[in-house]
């Protein structure tokens, strides 16, 4: 296992949230898990690894989805970002530049197709 | 109005005029005109009053009382120190009642109810300046009942023979109903605003409103998904992973059931205990529920369905469910937001710790305390399975109290 094949999972659903880790983890990925932007960062900081974000825009606390988006682009600017939501659309000026959105429910495999997409790009 | 006719009419209305006013100049030496309030005036006896007999009244009262009394505007001329009231017919609308004995009155003791309001214009009139305004709110009571009315009227300075001012006139139009029209039009134009206002209010409601089911409905369907996708995932079988996603789905519908009844999705714990019990309650000592009121936010609510769905299926097959005597205690408590919940089993036949963990296992012991951020565990003790739930209560501070009512389970 690479280090570029390190990702992590934002969603506070758990059991959405262990469903597509189970997926990512069948595809080969090492797979990091948080319920919320402030434990996703935290991870972030801690593993430098980590090569691209997949997080959900609803979510509980003062910073959602787009805002951890955002605040990853700006911090860790290499890191790619896939963003879902159900809430929502996300409109492209709400995230940054070459973020992918997936609506809710989202197919588990194109999630992994594109993961790999993103991470072959870099 | 007449200018606005046809000219063979108008050239009618100035002959007839013309007519008239010689026959009348030719009759009282006046000629004031054909008028109804010029025949008043003739048949007044002015002797005695301060203006005395009208072949002595000044040449410019007369030329003013026939320029008065001949226009179709209403107006009338207040002349002398006494202000002595004289008005054409045009004006006899505006005196109502008073109008039977208005010629010849003084001006104060005609208007005593509006005099203290157009004294100063008077006042300013009679110093040789004119006045104009337009729609001049007045109480007046000119029929019996004070009423609300609206005047747009000039006082201008009447001259003597001799160039000094000795009366005014005053050219006035009502526009009460005008004023009261306007006002009217105004207020139905201020409904109508406020008509629409809460019309597109209920658009937006019904817009969030759409928003939110969606949004649930999203929701719901990425959790069915999840379910389907991982009993397949841990299923040896089709046929155990069509009884597993059957079970687990119907659960969670339960649960739902629960949910939309309120409106801000919650649920009693109890409720969702019992609710997803339902299935196994085959004789009414089979379950002892023990436990505060507790309301769980609707994630919580999903979560525990699933735990006790999972712990209620795993005992039929194998616990204390799955035989006549079997129990199941179930406890609960709360301690500021910490919560406890535990399953314990009793009567069942002897345990027999699984060899294999499947996704039940895994559901709660590792899905269903992330709805808590707590932990969860299964005991395999002999005498009966315990399961030990402890986490967090989520507690949505923006909702007031619960408005739920609990379900009743006999």
């Amino acid at each position: 296992m690479t280090e570029q094949r390190s990702v992590l999972v934002v969603e506070d659903e758990p059991l959405l949230r262990m469903d597509i880790v189970d997926f990512l983890e069948d595809a080969g990925y090492i797979v990091w898990q948080a319920e919320n932007s402030v434990d996703a960062i935290d991870l972030l900081v801690r593993h430098g690894e980590i090569r691209l974000v997949m997080t959900d825009v609803d979510m509980p606390g003062g910073m959602d989805g787009i805002k951890l988006a955002a605040y990853v682009r700006d911090r860790w600017p290499p890191l790619k970002i896939i963003v879902v939501s159900g809430y929502r659309s996300v409109a492209t000026e709400e995230v940054p530049a070459e973020t992918r959105f997936f609506s809710k429910p989202y197919d588990p495999k194109r999630i992994v197709k594109t993961v790999g997409t993103l991470l072959d790009e870099s | 109005m007449s200018v606005l006719r046809e000219p063979h009419q108008i050239g009618d209305v100035i002959g007839s005029m013309t007519e008239q006013t010689t026959s009348f100049a030719r009759s009282d030496g006046l000629a004031l005109g054909n008028s109804r309030t010029a025949r008043i005036i003739l048949e007044t006896e002015w002797s005695g009053t301060a203006l005395g007999d009208p072949r002595d009244w000044p040449n410019a009262l007369l030329v003013t009382l026939r320029l008065v009394l001949n226009t179709t505007q209403p107006i009338c001329l207040w002349w002398g120190p006494d202000l002595v009231n004289f008005h054409n017919d045009a004006y006899e609308p505006m005196l109502g009642n008073r109008k039977s004995d208005a010629i010849g009155r003084r001006a104060r003791d005609l208007w005593p109810d509006v005099w203290d309001e157009v004294s100063p214009l008077v006042e300013k009139a009679l110093s040789g300046e004119a006045t104009t305004l337009y729609e001049l709110p007045l109480m007046v009571t000119r029929n019996g009942y004070r009423e609300t009315t609206n005047w747009t009227f000039s006082y201008s300075p009447v001259f003597d023979d001799d160039g000094h001012v000795a009366g005014m006139v005053n050219i006035v139009m009502e526009v009460t109903e005008t004023v009261t029209t306007r006002q009217k039009l105004s207020e139905a134009y201020a409904a109508a605003q406020e008509h629409i206002r809460v019309q597109q209010e209920l658009v937006e409601q019904r817009e969030a409103l759409q928003a939110e089911l969606s949004h649930r409905m999203k929701n719901t369907v990425a959790m069915t998904q999840a379910v389907v996708s991982q009993s397949l995932r841990h299923a040896k079988s089709i046929e155990e992973a069509v009884d597993a996603i059957n079970g687990r789905l119907v659960a969670l519908t339960h649960a739902q059931d629960l949910l939309v009844k309120d409106s801000a999705q919650r649920a009693w714990f109890r409720d969702v205990v019992e609710r997803t019990l339902e299935p196994h309650r085959d004789h009414g000592h089979r379950f002892h529920l023990q436990g505060p009121d507790v309301v769980l936010e609707g994630p919580q609510a999903l979560g525990l369905t699933l735990a006790v769905h999972e712990l209620a299926t795993n005992s039929a097959k194998y616990g204390a469910l799955s035989v006549e005597g079997g129990t199941v205690s179930i406890d609960w408590s709360l301690d500021g937001h910490k919560l406890s919940f535990a399953w314990k089993e009793n009567g069942g036949p002897p345990v027999v710790p699984p060899s294999t963990t499947g996704f039940g296992s895994r559901l709660k012991d590792r899905i269903v305390p992330g709805y808590f951020k707590g932990s969860g565990k299964t005991v395999f003790e002999p005498d009966g399975v315990r399961y030990l739930l402890t986490g967090q209560l989520v507690v949505d501070e923006t909702q007031s109290a619960p408005s739920l009512q609990a379900e009743g389970f006999p």
